[in-house]
């Protein structure tokens, strides 16, 4: 990927991070607002992060 | 089964002991405000807050000269959980959380169980993984858990939303 010299490669991750981040409460919102409110959406959330936590923990130095 | 088992078990008791206190209302909204403030600290590579949890790691007087499955009752056991030993990434406080904020007894033991087999499962499919390959170097293994925990962070925020606007329903 090229981008213009004027703009520093930690500044283009940057604004990806701060995309991934909009995105991933917008995500969240839309899931439950979707379901109409079901307490279901936080528990299939809670069960990936949860499996999430458990296989980075790996990783921990 | 030996990481599975505990997992479930000891995430249950503490469904079943959270899911008895009056305070699912209080840890929804807290959830909220954690995935907030952790998800952006970890998304942004803040050193600080720091996600809460215990410093201790499993001696190695625990292991040494133990048998192999003594060894593995031990690891799973602890590791399974995860509630005694460290843990970098702030995802685990917010499993607390959810677990209280079930909504009801049988809720928050059902969830409880969900979230420790899921913990315990993706610890030993990490171990599995481990064993499988070779060790990283320790940089490389800092730098993965750098990765991680940005990713941490994402998915925390994913939850705070959720959690947002479930709030929204019970509240509102």
């Amino acid at each position: 990927m090229r981008w213009p010299a004027s703009v520093s490669r930690p500044a283009v991750t940057a604004s990806w991070l701060a995309l991934a981040a909009l995105a991933a409460v917008s995500a969240g919102m839309a899931a439950v607002w979707l379901s109409a409110g079901s307490t279901g959406v936080l528990a299939g959330l809670a069960a990936a992060l949860a499996a999430g936590n458990g296989y980075a923990k790996a990783y921990s130095p | 089964m030996a990481y599975s088992v505990p997992g479930a078990a000891a995430w249950a008791l503490a469904g079943l002991i959270l899911g008895a206190l009056p305070i699912a209302h209080a840890a929804l909204v807290t959830a909220a405000l954690y995935g907030c403030a952790y998800g952006v600290a970890e998304v942004c590579g803040l050193r600080w807050p720091a996600a809460p949890g215990r410093r201790w790691q499993v001696p190695q007087d625990l292991l040494i000269g133990a048998s192999g499955t003594r060894r593995l009752l031990v690891w799973g056991a602890i590791l399974g959980p995860g509630f005694l030993t460290r843990n970098p990434y702030a995802s685990f406080g917010m499993l607390v959380l959810l677990t209280a904020s079930a909504g009801s007894l049988r809720a928050a033991i059902v969830v409880g169980a969900i979230i420790g087999a899921a913990h315990a499962s993706g610890r030993a499919a990490a171990l599995l993984r481990d064993s499988a390959t070779p060790q990283l170097e320790p940089f490389a293994l800092l730098l993965r858990s750098l990765r991680w925990r940005a990713f941490d962070g994402i998915a925390l925020l994913a939850v705070a939303g959720a959690a947002i606007v479930t709030a929204g329903y019970w509240l509102g």
